[in-house]
Order: structure tokens, then sequence, then C-alpha cells
């Protein structure tokens, strides 16, 4: 049931606010509807990590951690649920700047409300920016609440510490 | 009586699978050592199962082991590829919710090299990383997705 209702809510976010009847069909639609949105944040920090090291460990995580399909079941004694979610990340590599998208698809267990851009909904938007010598800036669009291990992961993948994958079932 | 008899019989083959008793069987440890898992995990089962790899890429099964040591020995045939999968299981009992996520890759094992498994879990972060160790020079070296990914890539 908190699967359902987080994905309901992730899903709705955007949608939601505004009374919009559409999804965001790219990076740069979904930073701009994440700001006014429900249950979403835009989240902005520096980290004391060069820019190449952290676009590094974008482009080396992300597909490791990211690039998968989870199954969770929900069981009580008046419902049984599988959701079936996609994952794709997409690691945009620039001298000064590196955008990581997160899209996911839901092929069971969730309703499809709205066209569906290629590689399924944005769920996040992360852009490392070089900043002064050796820091970088983080730029965080996404949901704010229930992905907290995919956000945790991607503060790791930025921050140095606790480099690891997300558990995608705990969300 | 019949629906009664039916409610008994999937409850005893939910209680088996959920006790253990799944189909899983134990990989049979019986190669040189070639394989060190070291493992630092908080509350999740981990496993490791095991296939070999034929030339079309075709996988059998050969059995699991529990990573339930902090350090364990095993051996992988050397000369031929296998896939592993690393398995992280989590269950909460009060939201009647289960899961599984899970690491594969394909290991080719050479015969003057050792390898060694770092596995660890901890706050939902999840990290497996897989090293190619000379057994002469000691010189350890991380490998990566895609040279361990040869037959599914």
């Amino acid at each position: 049931m908190k699967t359902t209702f987080y994905s309901i809510i992730a899903l709705s976010t955007v949608l939601l606010s505004g009374c919009v009847t559409s999804h965001p069909q790219n990076a740069v639609e979904f930073r701009a509807a994440v700001p006014g949105a429900f249950l979403a944040k835009v989240e902005k920090y520096e980290v004391a990590q060069p820019y190449h090291e952290v676009a590094m460990r974008f482009e080396k995580m992300a597909p490791k951690c990211l690039n998968t399909t989870i199954k969770t079941v929900s069981q009580s004694t008046t419902s049984y649920q599988v959701i079936v979610t996609e994952y794709k990340p997409t690691v945009i590599l620039g001298d000064n700047r590196t955008e990581l998208h997160l899209q996911q698809h839901h092929a069971q267990g969730v309703m499809k409300i709205t066209e569906e851009p290629d590689g399924g909904y944005y769920l996040m938007v992360v852009d490392a920016i070089k900043a002064a010598e050796g820091t970088t800036r983080i730029e965080y669009y996404g949901p704010s609440v229930g992905h907290e291990p995919i956000i945790d992961a991607i503060k790791g993948w930025a921050s140095g510490k606790n480099i690891g994958c997300p558990d995608l079932t705990k969300i | 009586m019949l629906r009664i008899n039916f409610l008994a019989f999937s409850l005893f083959v939910t209680a088996l699978s959920a006790g253990g008793c799944a189909t899983s069987r134990h990989y049979q440890n019986a190669l040189p050592h070639n394989l060190t898992i070291e493992s630092s995990t908080e509350s999740v089962e981990t496993a490791l199962d095991i296939y070999s790899v034929g030339k079309q890429c075709e996988i059998t099964y050969l059995g699991a082991v529990d990573i339930d040591h902090d350090l364990m020995e095993l051996g992988i045939a050397k000369g031929q590829a296998s896939y592993l999968v690393v398995s992280f299981t989590s269950a909460s009992f009060w939201s009647n919710r289960s899961g599984q996520i899970s690491y594969d890759f394909t290991l080719l094992p050479r015969e003057a090299y050792r390898y060694t498994i770092d596995v660890s879990y901890l706050d939902n972060i999840y990290n497996v990383t897989v090293y190619e160790i000379n057994r002469a020079s000691g010189e350890k070296r991380e490998m990566e997705g895609g040279e361990l990914r040869n037959c599914r890539s």
C-alpha cells in the first residue's frame, strides 16, 4: 500500500500542480515543473569534490545501479499487489556540467494516467556543475518524499562518501 | 470441504516457501578456492547464485550460497565463464512487504589470479565490487562492468 501511495503521489505530483494535463516530456520541462509541484523539491548544495570526479562517479554508478527492473510485492489480509518498475538512467557528460536523468516506467501494477515519454516518466534530474576549484554544485529536482535511498545514493556519488547503489525495493 | 483443503494446501506451500524451502540448491563448493567474499551487511539476507556459462551464453544453475559470514572462500571453475548473482532480500513483517534486489555479472577466472567480491549493505545502500588479484605480484584491480558482462551486455 505504501508503494502504491508513493507511486501515485510521485506520478501525480507534477500533474496536479496547476491542473495541467500532461507530464514533462524531457528534462528541461521537468526542471521547470518541479518548483511549484506538490511533494516535489529543488535542492541545491555544494560538495568538496572536484567536478571531474563527481562526473566520473555519475557516469560509472548510474548505469550500474539504476539501469534495472524492480518487482515489489505488497500483501495484506485484503489485498495483494505486484508492482514492476523499470528504471532508466541517462548521464550527459559535459566539460562543466553533467546531467543525470532518471526515468521510471511501471510495467505492472500502476495505472498510466498521461502520455509517457520514451523510457518512462521523469522521476528526477540531478545536475552536477563545476564550481570553485575543487568543488561541485549539485542541483536536485525530484520527489521530496519516498525516494530517500536514491537521493542518499546520489549524494554519496557526489560527496564521495558511502558510495553504493540504492535499494530500489525500499521505494 | 474442498475449499478448506485447498486453503490448507496453499498455506502449506506458502509456509514452505517462506521458511526457506525454496527451489535453490546449495552450491557444491568442491573446487580449489579462488574466490573470496568479504561482506558487511545489515538487516538483509544476502546470497550468491552461481551459474556456468556455455559457449552460446546459455547458463546452467550450479547452486547458491548464503553470504552469512564476513569472510567466505569459494572455488569457481577456471578457464570458463561463470554467471554470478548477488542478491539482497529484505522483508518487513509489519508491512507484509518483501523485496529483492540483485547485482549480476559474468566472471572468467584465470589461472594465475584469484578474485575478491566486496559486498556491503547499509542504510538501504548496497555495493558489490569485484577485484582481480595477481597471485604472484599481489596486484589488485577493480573489474569494471564491461568485462564483467561479456555475455549479457
